[in-house]
């Protein structure tokens, strides 16, 4: 996926959110996006799913602009899961995960449960299909999402910041399950941290945003460094190397 | 989320059909079950005969066609809206129809289907100033804006019927085979769309741009649905004039009972919209006679503190 100079603002002739921002996301990678709030991770994560369109510049997938694509076969190839899901109703877990196989068939038809079951299984949500959604707890809530994103077989998956609203023994645990996702099933992940031990940890490219454009990109190790925390978050942070690996640290 | 419709759907059906055997033979016109069975075996007498096939009989079919209708038209309001008190009776989408039906009684009184034309674009006239409003307020701020449309309509018509207030000009009492089978026949049409359109209910579960990574035109999805709505209710108008609430109790009590998927909530409403319907009708047409208390009445005194119920009761009512 190429991001190509694309710039968006929510007003005509105000500041640019995303100004001229140009990238490669690596296939089969994963890329975190980490950056202070305002610095455009989410509006730029809602061009790639095709849900705002940039007032310039365009982004290639596959050797096609993504806005020549129909919004099924779009769905096909990217998926996204957001930061706050609203259920309206109670729906059952396998109920949700099978609308993740909507763009395969028809609107009218069951979903495949051949497809459906191993995922449930993937996702440790077997004995919980014929739950309720709004009997589960946030973090049981966010890899049904996760596992409807997957019911969708995508070759990006687009999460923003995944982990907020839940505990760290949750937050821990889904980032494991994200990285496996990745090399289990080749799937691009595209997602917006704000834990920067995360992204240190669990992507294998960083990028840095700070307003609308990107400051730094490549190896988490290399480019979050304590001299670009302060100069993007305004924070005096050191970056410590102990046995399990680089850990950020931020200072009073 | 397991429920059990099976025994759902068997005791509600037979329910209807002993309320429909109820309804058949009491009412203002008295005579002895067997005197009716007799009639409608021997056809003799033909009194009798007549009353249980042109008078009772076409009523009984009005009303379970309009309360199988009414529920259905609330249950697609509620999912499209995402609103669970969403309800074409109290959106100002009969009150719509109401009023241009009266105009069409006024301006073409002798073109055939009058009442049904006028009342579907009245309703259709109330929908849309519903939806210029939609995309400036959210679900729970636009069921009050519809409440104010509602209100203003019914004054609209009573300053045009200042002698006979706001009752329609229609109901279950002046039904007859002639606007029974209209009724019947556009209604089972709507509701079979309404019955192989219930899974896109079920998306609208969750939020908009969910729907749209899945690829699904999420506006074509909710005006489809609402359109279906309108029609429905417009249909009953036309008919038989406004029945309140039975939109907001029938797929509430479904939901409690089959569960909230919406291949079953709808064809359960059917049912027991069409049950409630006649039950209130009957009652109605009995207790006081020969004199009947409208079914509207009977459905607003049931319907008003259900609604309330529905409003206090703990995370019925969670905004998202």
């Amino acid at each position: 996926m190429k991001i190509n100079d694309i710039s968006f603002s929510y007003q005509a002739n105000h500041q640019n959110i995303i100004d001229h921002l140009s990238y490669e996301i690596k296939p089969n990678s994963i890329t975190a996006f980490v950056g202070p709030n305002g610095s455009g991770k989410t509006t730029l994560l809602r061009i790639l799913a095709r849900e705002l369109v940039p007032s310039n510049g365009n982004v290639i997938l596959s050797n096609q602009s993504i806005d020549s694509y129909s919004a099924k076969e779009y769905a096909q190839k990217v998926a996204i899961v957001h930061q706050h899901n609203p259920l309206y109703e109670d729906i059952s877990v396998i109920d949700l995960v099978r609308f993740g196989q909507t763009p395969y068939g028809s609107i009218f038809n069951s979903a495949d449960d051949k497809t459906i079951l191993p995922i449930l299984e993937y996702f440790e949500l077997a004995s919980l299909q014929n739950r309720s959604m709004l009997s589960l707890s946030g973090g049981q809530q966010q890899r049904v999402w996760l596992a409807m994103a997957l019911a969708q077989q995508p070759e990006y998956l687009l999460l923003d910041e995944p982990t907020t609203y839940l505990d760290l023994h949750f937050q821990d645990s889904l980032m494991k399950l994200i990285k496996q996702l990745n090399s289990d099933f080749k799937i691009s992940i595209v997602m917006i941290l704000h834990d920067l031990n995360q992204a240190l940890h669990f992507s294998q490219q960083a990028v840095i945003m700070n307003h609308g454009k990107i400051v730094d990109s490549g190896d988490p190790a290399v480019v979050l460094t304590a001299e670009t925390l302060k100069h993007v978050f305004q924070i005096n942070a050191d970056v410590i190397d102990i046995d399990h690996g680089k850990f950020i640290l931020q200072l009073p | 989320m397991n429920k059990h419709p099976a025994w759902a759907y068997s005791i509600t059906g037979l329910m209807l059909l002993i309320t429909i055997i109820i309804a058949l033979f009491v009412g203002a016109s008295s005579f002895s079950f067997s005197t009716g069975i007799h009639a409608l075996t021997s056809g003799q007498p033909a009194t009798v005969l007549n009353t249980l096939l042109t008078i009772r009989l076409s009523r009984i079919v009005a009303a379970l066609i309009s309360g199988a209708l009414l529920s259905v038209a609330g249950a697609l309001f509620q999912s499209a809206l995402r609103n669970p008190i969403a309800d074409p009776s109290i959106l100002g989408i009969s009150a719509g129809a109401d009023l241009f039906m009266l105009l069409g009684g006024i301006l073409l009184p002798s073109l055939f289907l009058t009442k049904l034309i006028f009342a579907l674009i009245g309703g259709l006239l109330a929908f849309t100033a519903l939806i210029v409003f939609q995309t400036k307020v959210n679900t729970y701020r636009l069921v009050l804006i519809g409440i104010a449309i509602n209100a203003i309509l019914v004054s609209i018509k009573q300053v045009f019927t200042p002698s006979t207030g706001s009752s329609s000009a229609v109901s279950l009492t002046t039904t007859t085979w002639a606007t029974t089978s209209i009724l019947l026949i556009l209604g089972i049409i709507a509701l079979m769309v309404a019955l192989l359109v219930a899974p896109l209910s079920n998306y609208l579960k969750i939020g908009d741009q969910q729907l749209q990574t899945l690829g699904l035109a999420v506006n074509k999805i909710k005006t489809g649905l609402l359109l279906l709505g309108v029609c429905l209710t417009c249909f009953v108008t036309a008919n038989v004039g406004i029945l309140p609430f039975l939109g907001i109790i029938v797929p509430h009590l479904s939901r409690s009972i089959v569960g909230n998927d919406y291949r079953q909530v709808i064809p359960f409403s059917i049912i027991a919209g069409a049950l409630i319907m006649l039950i209130a009708d009957t009652i109605g047409r009995t207790v006081v006679v020969p004199a009947e208390i409208p079914a509207a009445a009977l459905l607003t005194i049931v319907g008003g503190p259900y609604l309330i119920y529905i409003l206090t009761r703990k995370g019925a009512y969670h905004e998202n």
